[in-house]
């Protein structure tokens, strides 16, 4: 039998066991079910992590396929202080000489920063960047030198608490993050066309700062929502350390990357016009020179050059006015190329023949109280071929006179002077062009010689595309399609025709006075080609600065055109106020570098040559429509 | 006949420790199951993340030599090769270039030149520079 005192043991034990699994009970009451939501936001917090899985931006290539823009993986590299602690500045002593940045910079970086939050606790700072757009061989630099850091020279002797926070140091406390820098392998080639890309900053919700690239001009701004691609996410749970678990990975979703931009773009003929244009920068120490190649029964883009240019992988270095594409941006007085305008439009309304005879007066012709000079030489009678091929200013002025200040605005307008062109290019503006309301009786005779009009050189040169492609001004195109990552279609880009802007007889007559003004009695004989008619038109205007026309600075110009009769290119060469010293007038400056262009263009593009085609087929009886 | 009693407990306990080692058995295998299972969970999370890692690294490598390749065929780089080397290469004028036109339709030609249509047209081009 048990004894009493035994039994007492027993019930005593009992009892403290009741009331302990009671106690128990009750804290996994607690636990479970009174502090369930706080606790278990603390507990995913600690091991679930969603990844951002950031898309790669699209390349852009040029018609052949060429890589024009492309994006190269890097990292961003971060440092928490918190693991750091008073060490910071061993760590950043270690860092200097891999990172390429001063000891003191890091040493302010990786400082422990106390903050205090809105419960009163003190947290330390747990996330700095050092530093942005590090490649893979520096971040490997980096992370052996962590690996290698020596904090003292007998670690052994201290303790193991210590010497565990001292690896910590070493393994965890750099750490980096993927980001992208957008790399461009053929330097400034067909920058203005291309554009850059710039960072765009934001504080996401947990306070780290998100970097995203976005495309600021040219192509990369226009087509920035299909480069940029979508992003994806992954739902999953880390370790200690930071590591992904993937066996417990919940959601799993690829970012879409970027589209790839095929542009109409030839990088062979970018190359060639703006060695050519470097050429003729050194010729004649313009402010800047722009040129433009089209395709005319298209509106493709083929080219697109100015200088002064910029190198888009070193933006911090270049001058923002480099940066300007002016043959969308700069207007000006066209001058003698707008002839073309006034001078197709009368053809259209048949207010004259090219045969008809105009009297130019000697060049000096008296209208209004203002007289009107010739700038070449002093003409009185000349047809109409001839007043294009002389650019004779009083000849155009009458014919101006002839068609009258409404038709002659109609056409302005419908050659597209006075609206955007609609080039897939940010930045376009619509150059000046006065309302009728507003002309003075003087402007009928200004305006035909390109005087009280301002227009891009992207404009004028498409005006002369649609002369070239019979009389239809088509719209200008620069993307040609866009592609997924694997290379499948996406979306073609057709090439779209704007208006008919003179009928396809005025335009043919038109391209007859354009011819004759590469010819040898015109304005832009240098423009001759070996193997192919030329046609084209000269223009030099006066610079006006503050409303007045200032001495020794102009525009000067040439937009041309060939084979003439079944056109292939049209070439526009603006410069903006060359050296008057070494010839200021269109046919001294944009002539040669127009020849220079096409002669290369046609051999690249290996154009058949019309005469010889001509004559190899009257030998073989063959007719040349074929 | 009456029935050998000596036996019988024997019989009895017979299928109960049957029934208890098939349980054990299926606890056991249920139990080696779930392991295992784990472990190969768990080798082909690492596998997966092995892979990522290696296609990760591979698309870099690619994307490294795609920037190279293209930093090479950039038009300045092939004309500053050329110069270096001192090939003398140029591009053939317009006229040095013979075309052979596409066959197209019916043939004008002989029959007896046993030729495609429009390569006569090509042979009488170059003969007439010729």
């Amino acid at each position: 039998m048990p004894h009493s005192k035994q039994i007492k043991a027993l019930w005593f034990l009992t009892i403290c066991l009741g009331l302990g699994f009671c106690l128990l009970g009750y804290r996994l009451v607690d636990l479970q079910v009174l502090r369930h939501e706080s606790l278990s936001l603390e507990s995913n917090k600690n091991t679930q992590r969603r990844i951002e899985r950031r898309p790669r931006r699209g390349n852009i290539l040029d018609v052949k396929g060429n890589l024009l823009a492309t994006s190269k993986l890097v990292r961003t590299v971060c440092a928490d202080p918190s693991i750091i602690g008073t060490n910071y500045l061993a760590v950043a002593e270690t860092l200097e000489p891999v990172m390429q940045i001063n000891a003191q910079m890091l040493a302010e970086k990786l400082e422990p920063r106390y903050i205090l939050n809105k419960e009163g606790q003190t947290n330390c700072d747990k996330y700095v960047v050092l530093k942005r757009k590090v490649d893979d061989d520096e971040w490997t630099s980096i992370t052996n030198a962590m690996e290698h850091l020596i904090f003292c020279s007998n670690e052994s002797a201290l303790s193991r608490r210590y010497r565990r926070e001292l690896n910590q140091i070493r393994q965890h406390s750099l750490f980096s993050e993927e980001d992208q820098l957008r790399v461009y392998p053929n330097g400034s080639l067909a920058a203005h066309v291309i554009g850059y890309v710039g960072a765009d900053e934001k504080t996401l919700p947990d306070g780290t700062p998100d970097v995203q690239i976005k495309g600021r001009d040219g192509v990369e701004a226009t087509l920035n929502t299909f480069l940029e691609g979508v992003q994806g996410w992954r739902q999953t749970e880390a370790d200690r350390s930071n590591r992904e678990l993937v066996a417990y990975r919940e959601q799993n979703l690829a970012p879409r990357d970027g589209y790839t931009a095929v542009l109409t773009i030839d990088a062979g003929i970018q190359h060639i016009v703006e060695s050519e244009l470097a050429v003729a920068w050194e010729d004649h120490e313009p402010v800047s020179v722009a040129c433009t190649v089209v395709r005319p029964n298209t509106g493709e883009i083929l080219a697109l050059a100015n200088l002064p240019t910029f190198d888009p992988n070193h933006l911090l270095g270049s001058n923002p006015d480099a940066r300007r594409n002016r043959v969308i941006s700069d207007i000006a007085e066209p001058g003698s190329t707008f002839k073309i305008v006034v001078v197709s439009a009368a053809l259209n309304e048949n207010v004259v023949k090219l045969t008809d005879m105009v009297d130019c007066e000697g060049g000096m012709f008296h209208y209004a109280g203002y007289t009107l000079h010739d700038a070449h030489e002093k003409y009185n009678l000349l047809s109409v071929e001839n007043v294009v091929a002389k650019s004779s200013n009083v000849g155009a002025a009458k014919i101006g006179i002839q068609l009258g200040a409404e038709r002659l605005a109609e056409y302005i307008h419908r050659f597209g002077i006075g609206s955007t062109t609609g080039i897939q290019l940010p930045g376009e503006v619509r150059g000046i062009v006065h309302p009728l309301s507003r002309w003075s009786k003087l402007s009928i005779t200004h305006v035909p010689m390109g005087h009280e009009v301002a227009a891009t050189p992207l404009q004028m040169c498409l005006a002369m595309s649609a002369i070239a492609n019979k009389g239809v001004l088509m719209r200008p195109q620069l993307i040609d399609h866009l592609e997924d990552s694997d290379g499948k279609l996406v979306a073609r880009y057709f090439p779209q025709v704007a208006r008919r802007v003179v009928s396809e007889r005025a335009a043919r007559q038109m391209v007859e006075a354009l011819k004759a003004v590469v010819s040898t009695n015109g304005t832009g004989t240098k423009a001759q080609l070996d193997f192919y008619t030329v046609a084209g038109k000269t223009g030099t205007a006066q610079k006006a600065v503050n409303g007045h026309y200032v001495n020794h600075k102009f525009f000067s110009s040439f937009i041309g055109f060939f084979p003439a009769d079944n056109p292939e290119l049209c070439i526009s060469v603006v410069f903006d106020e060359p050296n008057w010293k070494k010839g200021y007038y269109g046919s001294a400056t944009g002539v040669p570098v127009f020849k220079r262009i096409a002669e290369r263009a046609a051999n690249y593009l290996a154009i058949p040559p019309e005469i010889i085609r001509n004559q190899a087929l009257a030998a073989t009886g063959v007719s040349a429509g074929d | 006949m009456a029935r050998n009693v000596k036996y019988q407990p024997l019989a009895v306990r017979f299928g109960p420790a049957i029934k208890a080692a098939l349980l054990c058995a299926f606890f056991a295998s249920a139990g080696i199951g779930y392991v295992w299972q784990k472990t190969q969970i768990q080798h082909l999370a690492d596998q997966i993340k092995r892979l990522e890692g290696r296609k990760e690294l591979l698309g870099r490598q690619n994307d490294a030599l795609t920037r190279a390749a293209a930093t090479l065929s950039t038009p300045s780089e092939l004309d500053a090769r050329v110069r270096k080397m001192n090939l003398g290469l140029v591009r053939p004028q317009p006229d040095q270039i013979i075309r052979l036109h596409e066959a197209s339709g019916e043939s004008t030609a002989q029959p007896e030149l046993r030729l495609r249509p429009g390569i006569r047209e090509t042979v009488q081009l170059y003969a007439s520079r010729r």
